[in-house]
Order: C-alpha cells, then sequence, then structure tokens
C-alpha cells in the first residue's frame, strides 16, 4: 500500500491536519481583519476630525467604509456623482459653497448626524424661506409681495451678482430687501448669507434651486424653500457617519482650497 | 485489613463518589438551589443596571453613564468659539467640557427634582420634542414618485401657478351711472375721464399688480369673483353692493396655469408629507389618550370630546 494514497491511514490523519491548520489560519486571518478594522473605527473617531485626510491610513479606511453607506442612503437625492439636483433643491456637494458651516468635517458631521429640517430637535433648522406669494401665517408676520416687487427684489439680486438688471427695479429691489421682504433677516444685509442657519450667499453664482433665471428666482421668492435632510443618528453607526463627512470633504473643493 | 464501610456511615457519604447514594445527591442538590437563590437575590436587590467603565470613542464624556456625544462638543466649540476642534485652544476645550457636565448634570437633577411635572418650559419643549420625533420618519421619508403622482392625480386643483390681476375697484352711488359708466369704460373712455364725468370713486383697495390671493382679500370673495373673470382691459357690469354699487375695471388679468407633475413635484411632496403628519399626529394622539388612565371629574365630563 502506497502512503501517498489518500485512503492510508496516515494520509487521512494528515490531510485532516492541513485541513484543520487551513482553517485555523483562515479564522485567525478573519479574526485578526476584524479586529484590525475595530481598531481603525476606534481610531476614526478617536482623531481630530480635521486632521483625518491627512492620515493616508484614515482616510482609505474612511472611503471604504463610506462608499457602500453613500450608495445605500444618500444618492438617491445627491447623486451617486455628489453633484445633487437643482430642479429639487438638492446641494451639489462637489463644490466649495457650503450652505451650513465651511466644509469643516466636524460641521457635515453634524449635519449628517442630525440632519436638517428632520423633526431631531438638534436638526439645523432654525430658518427656512417664506412663500412671499401667500399670506404668511407663522411667527414672523411677513408681509406677502406683490408680483411687481418680487420682480424688483429679482433684480437686485441680479444687480448684486454684476447681472443685467434694471437699476430702477433693483434701487426699489434693494428697499424691499431691507424693509418690508426683511430678506435682509437671513441672508444679511450685505446679501452674503448665513452659513450658521443655511441662508445662501446670493452674491455668487451658486443656485441651490433653479438655475439662477429671472423665472427661478421669482419661483423661489414666490412659493418659498425648506429643504430637508434626515437625521441619521441612530441609523447609521457614529463611525459611518464620520466616514460619509470625510468623504463628502473629500469630493468637495474644500479639500483643495484647505490643503492646496 | 480495613473495615468497609455501611452506606449509613456518615464518612461514606462523601467518600466512594462511584457509588450511587441518594442522600448526598439530595444535600448537593439543595447546597445548589440555595446557592442560587442567594446570587440570584444578591443581584436582584443591589442591581445598579449595566455601566461601562470606558468612554465610547465616539463619545467625549460620559455623566452618570449619559454620553456627551463628540460631534455635540464640536458643535458646541463652533457655536461658542467659532472654531473647529482643530483650531481651538486646550483652554476653550476645558471650558466646552465643563460647561456641558455641567449641563448634563443639571439635566439630570431637573429629571430627579421632577422638572418635566412642573416647569412650564420644560413641558412645552418635551411636548415639542415628542411631536417631532412622531414626525421625524415621515419628515425624512422619500415616497416614491409613484406615491406622489397619485397624489398629484388627486388634487390636481391644488396645483396652480399663484395668478395675478391689476384691478381697479370704482364705486357710485346709483346703478344707472354705474352702468353709463361701465358703458363708457367699455368703449375706450380713459379711467380719469370717467371718474370725473360720473362721479366714480376710486376705493383703493389694491394697488398694482396683486397675486390672486391679495386681490381676493383686498376685494373681497364676490368682487374677487366678478374680476378674476374679466380679462385684460374689460370693465365688469355694475356689481351691487350694500349701499352702492361697483364698476371693476382690469388691466390685467393673468389666470393660474395648472403645473404638470414635474413642476408641481416639490409642492406636492409638501402636501403629501403634511397630509401624511397630520394623520400619525392624530392616530399618535389617539393611541396616548387611549392608553391613559384618565380620570375626569363629573362636572367635567360634558367636555370630553
Amino acid at each position: 500500500m502506497r502512503s501517498d494514497d489518500l485512503t492510508h491511514p496516515s494520509a487521512r490523519t494528515r490531510r485532516r491536519w492541513l485541513t484543520g491548520v487551513a482553517v485555523l489560519t483562515v479564522l485567525a486571518g478573519g479574526l485578526v481583519y476584524l479586529i484590525y478594522g475595530q481598531i481603525l473605527k476606534y481610531e476614526l473617531l478617536s482623531a481630530e476630525s480635521e486632521s483625518i485626510p491627512s492620515t493616508p491610513r484614515l482616510a482609505h479606511f474612511a472611503d471604504g467604509l463610506a462608499r457602500p453607506a453613500w450608495v445605500e442612503h444618500c444618492a438617491a437625492c445627491h447623486g451617486a456623482n455628489l453633484r445633487g439636483d437643482p430642479k429639487r433643491g438638492v446641494p451639489d456637494l462637489t463644490d466649495r459653497d457650503w450652505l451650513y458651516g465651511s466644509g469643516k468635517i466636524s460641521q457635515i458631521e453634524y449635519t449628517i448626524t442630525y440632519g436638517i429640517r428632520s423633526g431631531n430637535p438638534k436638526a439645523r433648522n432654525l430658518a427656512f424661506m417664506p412663500s412671499f406669494a401667500h399670506p404668511n401665517d407663522d411667527k414672523e408676520k411677513l408681509s406677502p409681495l406683490s408680483p411687481a416687487e418680487i420682480k424688483d427684489v429679482t433684480a437686485y439680486i441680479f444687480s448684486l451678482e454684476g447681472r443685467k438688471a434694471d437699476p430702477a427695479a433693483a434701487e426699489r429691489g434693494a428697499g424691499l430687501y431691507a424693509d418690508k421682504g426683511a430678506c435682509y433677516d437671513c441672508h444679511t444685509p450685505d446679501a452674503r448669507g448665513d452659513h450658521d442657519i443655511g441662508a445662501p450667499d446670493l452674491t455668487d453664482d451658486v443656485w441651490l434651486y433653479g438655475d439662477g433665471s429671472e423665472a427661478s428666482v421669482f419661483q423661489s421668492i414666490q412659493v418659498g424653500r425648506a429643504g430637508i435632510c434626515p437625521a441619521w443618528i441612530g441609523r447609521l453607526t457614529p463611525a459611518v457617519i464620520r466616514a460619509l463627512a470625510v468623504f463628502i470633504q473629500d469630493h468637495s473643493q474644500t479639500k483643495v482650497a484647505q490643503n492646496p | 485489613m480495613s473495615k468497609s464501610k455501611s452506606p449509613r456511615d456518615p464518612d461514606w457519604l462523601w467518600q466512594s463518589f462511584t457509588r450511587t447514594n441518594p442522600r448526598r445527591a439530595f444535600i448537593l442538590l439543595g447546597t445548589g438551589a440555595v446557592l442560587g437563590l442567594l446570587i440570584a437575590g444578591f443581584g436582584l436587590f443591589t442591581s445598579k443596571g449595566t455601566t461601562v467603565d470606558f468612554v465610547p470613542p465616539e463619545d467625549v464624556a460620559l455623566v452618570n453613564q449619559q454620553p456627551i456625544l463628540q460631534v455635540d462638543f464640536d458643535a458646541q466649540l463652533q457655536s461658542v468659539y467659532d472654531l473647529t476642534p482643530d483650531k481651538a485652544s486646550k483652554v476653550q476645550k476645558r471650558k466646552i467640557l465643563h460647561d456641558m457636565i455641567r449641563e448634563e448634570v443639571y439635566v439630570q437633577r431637573g429629571l430627579e427634582l421632577g422638572m418635566p411635572e412642573s416647569d412650564p418650559d420644560t413641558r412645552n419643549a418635551l411636548v415639542s420634542s415628542v411631536e417631532q420625533q412622531v414626525l421625524a420618519d415621515i419628515t425624512t421619508d422619500s415616497p416614491s414618485d409613484e406615491k406622489l403622482r397619485a397624489f398629484y392625480d388627486t388634487h390636481r386643483a391644488r396645483y396652480a401657478s399663484e395668478g395675478s390681476i391689476t384691478v381697479t375697484d370704482l364705486l357710485v352711488a346709483t346703478e344707472a351711472k354705474a352702468r353709463d359708466a361701465a358703458d363708457a369704460l367699455q368703449h375706450g373712455m380713459t379711467m380719469n375721464e370717467a371718474i370725473a364725468k360720473f362721479g366714480l370713486k376710486d376705493t383703493k383697495k389694491t394697488s398694482g399688480e396683486e397675486f390672486y390671493f391679495a386681490a381676493r382679500l383686498h376685494l373681497g370673495p364676490a368682487l374677487f369673483a366678478v374680476a378674476s373673470a374679466l380679462k385684460a382691459n374689460q370693465t365688469s357690469s355694475p356689481v351691487k353692493s350694500a349701499d352702492s354699487f361697483h364698476v371693476l375695471v382690469v388691466a390685467q388679468n393673468t389666470p393660474p396655469v395648472n403645473m404638470n407633475f414635474v413642476e408641481a413635484r416639490e409642492q406636492v411632496l409638501t402636501d403629501y408629507k403634511n397630509e401624511a403628519e397630520a394623520k400619525l399626529q392624530a392616530n399618535e394622539e389617539k393611541f396616548l389618550i387611549g392608553r391613559a388612565d384618565i380620570l375626569v371629574a363629573d362636572r367635567y365630563k360634558r367636555y370630553l370630546p
């Protein structure tokens, strides 16, 4: 009887040993992988958030953690390419314009955690754009504007951007901006917006809703705006939320601006 | 020669474990049961809940096991000093940490003191928070286009642009004058000429181009119904009011235009959610009141809904 005959008792014993060693190796490898993953998660959460992009190991880990979560939870609104949808007021996350904050990871992380007008008590929900073509029943008691007044405000906004606008209409619009419309209250007197409350800068050429045409600006003032982002606390783990914040900043031009 | 032990001998009880001994089995069983009861009793009467002795990485501290989240700490830093964690100094971080721990212990003390029962502000905040939490799922839900389209189809009349109108409301005492003025205006007389000739008075209820809702408020539903049915440069027949007659001159009228689904989608989504939220809130209220043990004084029972 040959010893390499697999039915030979010694060959069977060897095969069992090899199988056992292989299984143990796979199990040990899996365990090491899991432990390493947990260590990285711990490091990701313990690290100073803004320092993560400059730590390649953590940045890479965050990217791997964020991608499937992005596809599953975020892409439906923000798009797989993060470019948003101006028809629905979903912001483009690849530019350097931020509604809330200035694109810091900790700020993005807060927005993902608690959302925007999400119903979570800690959500970003201090302000919304009222509808000026309807009787306003909210606490602010803002007066509605007439169509002509909305056109004047639109002309004023165009003049801020240096676009062609009727000077007389723009002047009337400036008065409405600072008085009856109370636009200054959120968008600030110089119309540069307020990133603490999510009021967009009206002097740049970035448009959250529509294409910046007269019709779309008129529409925004007429019907009002109040976009929503869900609160992900309790639905996603803290590590995934932070990874998504890193992922989003990585895809924005803020990263370029901060780390030229 | 050693003397063999009998089963009745107390020494034999613990020496020969190879042989069954009912008495020994009974003693061991009883001892195990008593020990188990003691452990259970100790656990039950000294229980303090599950505690952890380390701070999870997503938290900056645990205060009586209540976490202070890193994300809240960072937001507080931003809010107080307008600084992100990488830019804040040790002193600033220490101050924020102290403030947050202080807040947490005060909140916990407030709960111990039963503040939610007695403090009106806390009660209002709690009501508001619970309402928001109930609606959170709907608020952040993304209903499918099929659902929204079905909603749009059911409520199609809602989805139209806001019409606008420029109308002047002229008032005159007699029907004859009102009719003559309306005829003259219809045939090209200017408004100023008509005012002078027939003694019309501009009520100035409207001013320039107005949205339909504003014109309806300013003119009242009856006059608005007449005005909105006119086209640009048309004049109405006299409309009788309490003690005089109105003639409405329309310079411009842009009626509402029905929006297609794509144009109306955002508004449909808002209305859809509002309706779902109202239903859910009503159901939640019904459920909470239903499960509560509420006793109402006899003299107030007639006020129950």
